[in-house]
C-alpha cells in the first residue's frame, strides 16, 4: 500500500447506463438511455475540462454497466481523461465489468488504454440466485469473460460477491466462496445484500435475515483469510499488494474527483455531489454550469471524526493524535471494552476487530460529532 | 322575594337526554335570557362541555317567572355536573335544592346514571318531577319510560311529556316546579348557615364561592368562617347568579348566590363545607361534609422534555381553577420530569388532560391510570400510595387494600350474559339483578375501581352494541389479593413499568408485558433479558437477542456524504430512546405499556 504522493489525485467516472436495473440496485443507472452515451461522453469531457491538471494515482470507472461502451467509445473517454489528467505508469486504473457485455474487443481496448485492473460483478455462482438478483449474466457467461480477461493479461482482477440473497443458505454461500476461489482472483469484495428504498427488492418487501448475514460474513472472513487473502477493509479482501488503491484513498480521506451523474468529489475539505438526474446533468454541463447539487464542508472537529470513521474501516486503523484522542478517545475506549477495537499503546494506534466491523454502524454513529471527555 | 315563593331545583338526566336544551328553554320562557341573546346550551360555557354534551362545572341561574294566574316566583336552577366522577359534588348541589326534574329521553329510557342520581335526590329528600323528553322523536315510547320510572325509581304520575327542542311542554314543567317543589325552609333571623356547593377561580376577584343560604343571611362586611376548614374571612361582595355575577345587598335564607371574601386559593374552599358567622356560629352545619380525595392517578409528562416548564405553568393554572385536581412533581426514569396527578375519576382525568392540550397547548403524554392503594407493612403502619413505584419491598407488605365501587349497569336483557361475564372477569361481586321492564335489566356489582378505570366502559359499550349504561359510587377500601409486578430489563427493575395486579393474573400480565417489550425494544449490542417478577420470583421471561450485524452497504464512488446521512438518520432514531443502564429503550415501548387506554388485558 502506498500513501498519496503530494498533489496527486483520484478520478472516479460514473457511467449511468445499463440494460436492466438489478433488483437491489439503488445507484444512478438508466436502462433505457443507451442512445445518450455519445452525448454523455461529450459532457464528461466538458466536466473534466473544469478540473485542474493533476497526476492521477488512481482511476476508477463504475456504473451502471461501463462495459456497455463500445471500444471506440472507450478510446474517446480515455482520451478525454488524458487531456486533463496524467495517467502515468503507477496509476491504478479500474473498470467495472458486467460479464454479459464483455467482449474480447472491449477488453483489448481497455488494456490498450492503460486499464490495468478489472472488477467483475460475479455476485453469485448459481444461475438461480443470479436470476433472483435480476442479473443478466449466467455462470457460464462469467467463465468466458473471466478467461478472456486472463488471456488478455489482466493480472489484477476483483470479484464482487453478494451474500444474503433471498433463499440463499449459509451452505450455499460457503459453496459460492469456494467456487469463487477456484478463479484465483487477486481481490474479492463481499457485500451483504441491503435492501434500499426505491429498489425492486424493497417494493417486493424483501427483508434480509441479519443473523444469517452475520454468519455469512464470518464465513467469508474465515474462508478468504485461510486462503491467503488479507481482510483489509470491512467488505474487502486482497492478496498482499493487491488492495484496491482507489478505495484506500477514500478510506484514508484523501482528495478525489468524481465526474458524471451522481459522482462525488472531495477537494480542499469540501465534498460535492453531482445531480442524480441524467437530464439535469447533461443540461448543466452543456450550458457551462456545474452539475453539483450538494456541497458540504465539515467543521474541523467533525472532519477528524470522519477521518477516524473512515480509517476504522481499514485493518490498518489509525494513529491517534492528542487532539483526536481528546475529541473521540472516550467513545473509542467504550467500544474497546465492547470488543470493537484494539489499542496499540506504543504507536497509540487504534484498530478495528472483526466484531467491530460487523457492527460498525453502532460505533460510526458516535463519531459523527465529537464528545470530548 | 318572600321565601314561600322561592323554588330551588336541579335537573337530573343521563348524558344526551336533553338537559341543557331543557335548561335553555326554561331560561328563554322565563325571559331570563332574551331570545336574541340565546344560544344553544348556554349554561355549558366550556367548549369541552358543549362538544361532549356533559356538564363539567356546577352552575346556578336565577330566573323569575310569573304563572298565568298568580304572583311572581323566584326559580333557582342548580345545574349539576353530569358524571359519576363528581357524585359528591352532585350530592352537594342536590342538597342545595328542594326538588329536581328527573329528565328521561323518551326513546332511550332510564339509564344507569338516571338511577344513581335519582337515588341521590331521593336520599336528600328532594321532590322528583318526572319529565319525559324528546317526545317528538319517531322512536319515542313515553308509556314504556313511565313504566320504567315506576318500576325502577318508584315514581308515580303525573309525568310531564316535553320536547325541549321544539319547546313543547315547558310551561307545564314550570307550573309543576312552582306547584310541587316545596319552598325552602330557613329562618333569616337565625345564625348564618350557608352550604358551599361549588367554587370557581376568577383571576381578578379570587375565589368565588357558590352558596345556598340555609339560615340567616349574608351581606358585605360580615365576618364569616368556613366550619370544616376553620378559615375566617370578611365578606366583600355577595350577589345572584344570572349567567353573569349580579351584585346584591344581601342573600337571605332560601336563596342561592355567590360570595367573594378575599380568598385566593381555591383549595382552601371545600365543597360541602358550611359557611357561618365568625362570632355567632350556627349550631346546625350542613351534614355529610366529606373531604374530596383523588382516587385515580396518572403521570403527566411533556412529550418533549424541553416543554417541562410550559407544562408546569399550565398545570399550576388549572390547579388554581379546579379544587379536585391534585398534582405533585415526579421524576420517572422512563419519561423524565413530569407530574403525578390525582383525579376524582377517569372522566376528570380526561377533562384535565384535554384542557391542558387545548387551552394551554401542551403536548402531553399521559400514563395509564392507576388507583390509590392502602398498603400496610409488617410493622402495622398503613400508607396510601398513589404509585406502584412507591410500594415497600415485597416482603415488607402485610396487606394491600384497594378502592371499591358499587357499580350499577343498566342493560337490555339480551346482553345481560356478556355484561355479567365482563363484570365477573373484572373481579366483580354480584349483588343484585332487577328487571325494570321485561327487556331492561339493572345489575349491581361491587368492583375494584382499578378494574373499571381502564377500558371497562368501552368494553361494556361494545358488548352491548352501545346500549348498556354504567354508573358507580365509591364504597371504600377492601383488602385485595394483590401484588406488585415488576419488569426487569437487563436485570434491573424499570420503575415506570411496575404495576399492581391480582395474584391470579400476575403470570398473564407478566407474559403480556414482556412479550410486548420484546417486540418494541430493538436488538442491541448484547443480549437483553426482559423479565416480569413478583417479589423475587420471575413469572415471565423473554430475551432480546444481541444484534449481530449492522454494516452499511457498499460505499459507492466515494460518496461519504451519503454514508454520513444514513448514519445520522440511524443516530436520530436512537435519540428518541431513553438510556436505561446499558439498554436503550424507545419511547414507543414506554408508550405502549404506559399510555392511557392502550393497556390490553388478557385474563
Amino acid at each position: 500500500m502506498t500513501t498519496s504522493p503530494g498533489g496527486s489525485s483520484a478520478l472516479y467516472i460514473h457511467l449511468p447506463f445499463c440494460r436492466a436495473k438489478c433488483r437491489y440496485c439503488d445507484f444512478a443507472s438508466f436502462p433505457d438511455r443507451a442512445a445518450d452515451i455519445p452525448r454523455y461522453l461529450a459532457a464528461l469531457s466538458l466536466e473534466m475540462e473544469a478540473h485542474r491538471d493533476k497526476p492521477l494515482e488512481t482511476l476508477y470507472v463504475g456504473g451502471g454497466t461501463p462495459t456497455l461502451l463500445e471500444p471506440g467509445q472507450w478510446r474517446s473517454l480515455m482520451s478525454s481523461v488524458r487531456r486533463r489528467f496524467s495517467l502515468s505508469g503507477p496509476c491504478e486504473a479500474t473498470v467495472e465489468c458486467n460479464p454479459e457485455s464483455v467482449t474480447r474487443e472491449k477488453l483489448a481496448a481497455l488494456s490498450a488504454e492503460g486499464v490495468n485492473r478489472l472488477s467483475f460483478g460475479l455476485q453469485s455462482d448459481r444461475d438461480e440466485f443470479l436470476a433472483r438478483l435480476g442479473r443478466l449474466h449466467d455462470v457460464a457467461r462469467f467463465r468466458e469473460a473471466w478467461a478472456l480477461a486472463r488471456s488478455l493479461g489482466f493480472s489484477n482482477v476483483n470479484l464482487d460477491l453478494i451474500f444474503g440473497i433471498p433463499g440463499q443458505t449459509l451452505a450455499d454461500w460457503k459453496e459460492t466462496l469456494d467456487r469463487a476461489l477456484e478463479f484465483s482472483p487477486e481481490h474479492v469484495s463481499a457485500y451483504a445484500l441491503s435492501v434500499e428504498e426505491g429498489t425492486e427488492f424493497h417494493r417486493r418487501g424483501v427483508k434480509p435475515d441479519s443473523d444469517l448475514q452475520a454468519d455469512m460474513y464470518e464465513a467469508a472472513a474465515d474462508t478468504l483469510e485461510s486462503a491467503g487473502y488479507v481482510h483489509y477493509e470491512i467488505s474487502n479482501f486482497a492478496r498482499p499488494g493487491f488492495e484496491c488503491r482507489h478505495n484506500l484513498r477514500y478510506w484514508r480521506n484523501l482528495p478525489s474527483v468524481g465526474v458524471g451523474v451522481s459522482a462525488a468529489s472531495y477537494e480542499n475539505g469540501v465534498r460535492r455531489k453531482n445531480t442524480a438526474s441524467l437530464d439535469d446533468y447533461l443540461r448543466a454541463v452543456e450550458s457551462g454550469r456545474s452539475p453539483a447539487v450538494e456541497e458540504d464542508r465539515l467543521p474541523t472537529d467533525q472532519q477528524k471524526g470522519e477521518d477516524l470513521m473512515l480509517a476504522l474501516r481499514l485493518k490498518e486503523g489509525m494513529s491517534l493524535s492528542p487532539e483526536m484522542d481528546r475529541l473521540y478517545g472516550g467513545v473509542l475506549r467504550r467500544y474497546q471494552i465492547l470488543g470493537f477495537l484494539t489499542f496499540d499503546p506504543t504507536a497509540n494506534t487504534v484498530r478495528p476487530t472483526r466484531l467491530g466491523w460487523r457492527l460498525s454502524n453502532q460505533l460510526f454513529q458516535e463519531l459523527l460529532t465529537p464528545s470530548p471527555a | 322575594m318572600d321565601i314561600s315563593r322561592i323554588r330551588n331545583f336541579s335537573i337530573i338526566a343521563h348524558i344526551d337526554h336533553g338537559k341543557s336544551t331543557l335548561a335553555d328553554r326554561l331560561l328563554e320562557d322565563t325571559g331570563t335570557v332574551p331570545r336574541r341573546e340565546m344560544r344553544a346550551q348556554i349554561l355549558d360555557g366550556m367548549e369541552l362541555e358543549r362538544e361532549r354534551g356533559i356538564t363539567i362545572k356546577a352552575k346556578a341561574v336565577r330566573m323569575l317567572w310569573t304563572p298565568p294566574d298568580g304572583p311572581q316566583y323566584l326559580l333557582n336552577l342548580i345545574d349539576t355536573p353530569g358524571h359519576v366522577d363528581f357524585t359528591y359534588e352532585v350530592s352537594r348541589a342536590l342538597a342545595a335544592c328542594e326538588g329536581a326534574l328527573l329528565l328521561v329521553d323518551a326513546s332511550q329510557g332510564v339509564e344507569a346514571q338516571t338511577l344513581a342520581n335519582a337515588l341521590l335526590a331521593q336520599e336528600a329528600g328532594l321532590r322528583l318531577i318526572p319529565v319525559i323528553n324528546k317526545i317528538d322523536l319517531p322512536s319515542a315510547d313515553p308509556e314504556g319510560v313511565k313504566k320504567q320510572l315506576r318500576e325502577a325509581v318508584g315514581l308515580e304520575g303525573p309525568f310531564y311529556p316535553t320536547s325541549a327542542k321544539e319547546g313543547r311542554g315547558v310551561l307545564e314543567v314550570l307550573q309543576a316546579i312552582v306547584e310541587q317543589v316545596p319552598p325552602p325552609r330557613g329562618n333569616p333571623q337565625e345564625p348564618l348557615a350557608a352550604l358551599v356547593f361549588d367554587s370557581v377561580y376568577d383571576a381578578f376577584r379570587g375565589v368565588i364561592v357558590y352558596v345556598r343560604i340555609l339560615d340567616g343571611f349574608l351581606r358585605p362586611g360580615m365576618d364569616v368562617r368556613f366550619m370544616a376548614t376553620g378559615a375566617s374571612y370578611t365578606v366583600e361582595e355577595v350577589g345572584h347568579l344570572k349567567l353573569k355575577y349580579v351584585r346584591a345587598e344581601r342573600l337571605s335564607a332560601g336563596e342561592v348566590g355567590y360570595v367573594v371574601c378575599g380568598l385566593k386559593d381555591i383549595h382552601s374552599v371545600k365543597v360541602g363545607d358550611t359557611l357561618t358567622e365568625e362570632y355567632r356560629p350556627t349550631s346546625r352545619p350542613h351534614p355529610g361534609y366529606r373531604e374530596m380525595k383523588p382516587f385515580v392517578f396518572a403521570g403527566f409528562y411533556p412529550m418533549a422534555q424541553g416543554d417541562y416548564e410550559n407544562l408546569k405553568k399550565a398545570i399550576e393554572k388549572l390547579h388554581l381553577q379546579d379544587a379536585a385536581f391534585f398534582y405533585q412533581a415526579e421524576n420517572s426514569v422512563a419519561l423524565g420530569f413530569g407530574f403525578r396527578c390525582g383525579f376524582l375519576g377517569l372522566l376528570h382525568l380526561d377533562i384535565i388532560s384535554e384542557r391542558l392540550r387545548r387551552e394551554f397547548n401542551v403536548d402531553l403524554l399521559v400514563t395509564a391510570p392507576t388507583v390509590i392503594y392502602r398498603v400496610t407493612d409488617q410493622t402495622g403502619v398503613q400508607k396510601e400510595l398513589d404509585s406502584p413505584a412507591k410500594f415497600p419491598p415485597h416482603g415488607d407488605i402485610l396487606e394491600i387494600q384497594e378502592p371499591y365501587v358499587l357499580a350499577t349497569v343498566v342493560v337490555p336483557s339480551d346482553y345481560v350474559g356478556p355484561v355479567m361475564q365482563l363484570c365477573q372477569d373484572r373481579r366483580g361481586n354480584f349483588l343484585d339483578m332487577r328487571y325494570m321492564t321485561p327487556t331492561r335489566v339493572v345489575l349491581k356489582y361491587e368492583m375494584p375501581l382499578s378494574e373499571i378505570i381502564i377500558d371497562f366502559f368501552d368494553q361494556l359499550k361494545s358488548l352491548s352494541k352501545g346500549y348498556a349504561s354504567f354508573d358507580y359510587e365509591h364504597i371504600g377500601f377492601r383488602p385485595g389479593d394483590l401484588e406488585r409486578l415488576d419488569v426487569l430489563i437487563n436485570n434491573e427493575i424499570v420503575d415506570a413499568f411496575s404495576m399492581v395486579v391480582p395474584k391470579a393474573a400476575a403470570y398473564y400480565r407478566g407474559r403480556d408485558i414482556t412479550e410486548r417489550l420484546r417486540e418494541l425494544i430493538p436488538r442491541q449490542m448484547f443480549e437483553i433479558p426482559i423479565q416480569a417478577a413478583v417479589g423475587g420470583r420471575i413469572v415471565a421471561r423473554e430475551t432480546i437477542r444481541s444484534m449481530r450485524k449492522d454494516v452499511l452497504s457498499k460505499c459507492y464512488g466515494g460518496d461519504i456524504t451519503r454514508k454520513r446521512k444514513l448514519l445520522e438518520k440511524q443516530k436520530e432514531g436512537k435519540k428518541r430512546m431513553r438510556q436505561f443502564g446499558q439498554v436503550e429503550i424507545p419511547q414507543e415501548a414506554f408508550l405502549a405499556v404506559l399510555r392511557l387506554g392502550e393497556t390490553k388485558t388478557e385474563e
